[in-house]
């Protein structure tokens, strides 16, 4: 005989109807998740107080980062020197001191190659909708790339005089943003720590995690970048910047964020104390 | 000369996104702050009165075979009196079994009275204001054919109709079958950020909460006055939310009367009812913007979210071109920092656009949940940005051509997954 669980759960919902079924009478019950909310903070107290540790933040940022870019471009300077090429590394002014960058050519496309680069960004943007296998989030993600991707060859092809940047000019560009980057990200996070019932060191560590890890990743970018356009030609410039350029950094940031909001829902979850209750 | 202006001009767009998103982000991180650690505004749920109004609920169902028998005994097993309670299942144009299990209903159950539709528009606004005509209750509450209301949500949203300004109540949509796959896990991520902050948010801080069409209820006879529901718009809620607030009624948010839903299972689906969404939510737009300014109802805070809740399906649209221009500025030249910056802040801002909640409104919604495993997926929300950005765009391409071209509309239903044996 079907129950009321039966009739009304699909085969996830029912196990576990069956499991709260089985589960022992609670001697007490507590109000619903509509009634919850967060403990108390002061937020203003808070906004100072990390508003504070952001100002440090950026500090300590504006401090270390003409050493971190010299850094990345003698590691770039490393792997791309060889016998016959010596590049150099050149500063260019920002903020309170200066960017370091490797002064490395990349490559012109050729004709040919921008023909072939178009042509089969085309086939790519007209097969994606028919790639059922591929959802359609990621198909249309794929699809900008090579919609994109189209648009720079088309512009070599036609326009291959007018291009307007060296490989000198995008690093410069690309390691600046970074740095912008670099400076938003704790008040990014911050802001979005606000509200959140966890010690103030523990939201501190995961900012200081971020960085490092944006400070890591986006170095190991800038070299990628290099080799990209110096091997495949600048033809990907545009999607380099695009698409793993500044937009990529969103991922890592929301991924320490919500890892950090899971682990605390865990600790919330046990302890009935620690939520304020509207009643 | 050309070429300068062409450069300021896709610079200035650039800076007006740029400050439009944030504005939206302040908005949403208030929403957020208040919904966590703020004041909030109780629901009537709490309030005891015999003297309950008299419901008509409404199921309008087109090819529900799968569903409708689910819906229609969750409904019969409500706690709300049986005297005062009338069910209207409407079977509008189906040609599956749905009539047949509507007529099985109608043979035991005296207070289900079902409403066959096999000629006239199709569509939800079309059989609603035929049902008007007839339906006995003060109080209509409507739930879509998928729904499973749980026992006491009638009475919790009917109640709220006993305070003289309530035009319409909103209840929360939760998926049920969340854990299907990745979609609907995300679709519930969404949902959270957009009813436990956003929705109780708005109707804690006396701006618009939206009545959403389903879970929710509106009084009949102010419906009929204000001329019922324009088949043409194909999203009636957001219609009636508009038309309630330019003439001085208040919609309330009921927090907790929850209402299990089923969420899309495939992408395909999602992107249809994603566009339609849109398409109506900005034909809305260009209805109602001006009577609402002109509601003489409405505080300077309630106009400026309604601006931003009409405005909100416009946002991708927006953003897409934002896109050609930085694509544009970068092949000119012209890509400097600023430029480079908008790329990371507008992903940053407005990652997850099913229900306009950034990564932070739907972190918070999801602590208050719960959802300890789903905030993880949090960053995958990102992928979802382009895909939205592109289906809301087309929606609301499709709501500017049908104002230039004066074109209706067709009704499109959501495809049902339910299997037959559940």
């Amino acid at each position: 005989m079907l129950t009321n669980v039966d009739i009304f759960f699909g085969k996830g919902e029912r196990k576990i109807a069956r499991k709260a079924e089985e589960m022992p009478v609670k001697s007490l019950i507590y109000h619903h998740r509509a009634y919850r909310k967060l403990p108390k903070v002061h937020p203003w107290n808070t906004a100072l107080e990390f508003f504070m540790c952001a100002v440090i933040l950026n500090l300590i940022i504006l401090f270390i980062y003409p050493s971190i870019t010299y850094s990345i471009s003698y590691i770039g300077k490393i792997i791309f020197s060889n016998s016959i090429e010596q590049y150099e590394i050149l500063n260019s002014p920002f903020i309170l001191g200066d960017v370091y960058i490797l002064d490395i050519f990349g490559r012109y496309p050729s004709l040919t190659f921008s023909i072939y680069s178009a042509l089969s960004s085309m086939v790519l943007i007209i097969l994606m909708p028919l790639l059922k296998f591929i959802n359609k989030p990621i198909s249309i993600w794929l699809t900008l790339i090579f919609l994109i991707n189209l648009i720079s060859s088309l512009f070599f092809i036609f326009f291959s005089d007018f291009f307007p940047y060296s490989m000198w000019i995008y690093l410069d560009l690309y390691i600046k943003t970074e740095i912008c980057i670099w400076l938003i990200i704790p008040y990014l996070l911050i802001f979005a720590f606000l509200p959140l019932p966890a010690n103030f060191f523990s939201k501190l560590k995961l900012v200081v995690v971020s960085l490092i890890y944006s400070i890591i990743f986006g170095s190991i970018r800038y070299i990628v970048f290099i080799f990209i356009l110096r091997e495949y030609s600048y033809i990907f410039m545009a999607v380099v910047f695009f698409i793993f350029g500044p937009f990529f950094n969103f991922i890592y940031i929301i991924s320490f964020y919500s890892m950090f909001v899971s682990r605390l829902a865990v600790k919330l979850k046990g302890d009935v104390n620690k939520w304020g209750w509207l009643f | 000369m050309g070429l300068a202006f062409l450069v300021y001009s896709l610079k200035a767009y650039i800076i007006v996104i740029s400050i439009i998103m944030l504005i939206y982000s302040i908005r949403h991180f208030i929403f957020s702050m208040n919904r966590s650690i703020g004041e909030q505004k109780l629901f009537y749920q709490d309030i005891i009165d015999t003297d309950l109004p008299s419901v008509t609920v409404i199921i309008p169902m087109h090819n529900e075979e799968l569903v409708a028998a689910n819906s229609l005994e969750a409904i019969l097993n409500s706690d709300y009196p049986s005297d005062k309670l009338e069910i209207i299942p409407i079977e509008d144009h189906s040609e599956d079994g749905t009539r047949k299990i509507l007529e099985r209903f109608e043979l035991i159950h005296k207070n289900i009275h079902p409403f066959y539709r096999s000629s006239g528009n199709r569509g939800k606004p079309s059989a609603m204001n035929e049902v008007l005509q007839f339906a006995q209750g003060d109080v209509i509450i409507v739930f879509d054919a998928d729904y499973i209301p749980p026992r006491g949500i009638i009475r919790n949203i009917a109640i709220s109709f006993l305070d003289p300004e309530v035009g319409a109540v909103m209840g929360r949509v939760i998926p049920i079958n969340v854990s299907s796959n990745l979609i609907t896990r995300l679709l519930d991520l969404e949902r959270t950020g957009g009813y436990q902050i956003d929705q109780q948010a708005r109707y804690n801080l006396k701006l618009i909460p939206q009545y959403g069409g389903t879970v929710g209820g509106f009084r009949k006879d102010v419906a009929i006055a204000l001329g019922g529901f324009n088949p043409n718009i194909i999203t009636e809620d957001t219609e009636l939310t508009f038309k309630l607030y330019a003439r001085g009624w208040k919609v309330v948010y009921a927090n907790r009367a929850e209402c299990y839903e089923e969420a899309p299972e495939t992408w395909a689906v999602r992107s249809r009812q994603v566009t339609r969404w849109a398409r109506g939510h900005c034909q809305v737009f260009f209805r109602y913007l001006f009577p609402m300014l002109k509601s003489k109802y409405l505080s300077f805070l309630e106009k400026f979210d309604g601006i931003l809740l009409l405005f909100i399906y416009f946002i991708p649209l927006i953003l897409l071109i934002g896109i050609g221009a930085s694509l544009t500025l970068f092949f000119l030249g012209e890509m400097n920092l600023f430029s480079s910056i908008f790329v990371f802040i507008m992903v940053a801002t407005y990652s997850s656009f099913g229900n306009a909640a950034p990564f932070y409104q739907i972190g918070v919604g999801a602590l208050l949940d719960g959802s300890h495993a789903r905030i993880r997926l949090l960053a995958m929300l990102m992928f979802n940005f382009v895909y939205y950005m592109w289906y809301i765009s087309k929606g609301a391409f499709h709501a500017i051509f049908d104002v230039i071209f004066t074109r209706n509309p067709e009704w499109q239903k959501t495809q049902r997954f339910r299997k037959q044996d559940q």
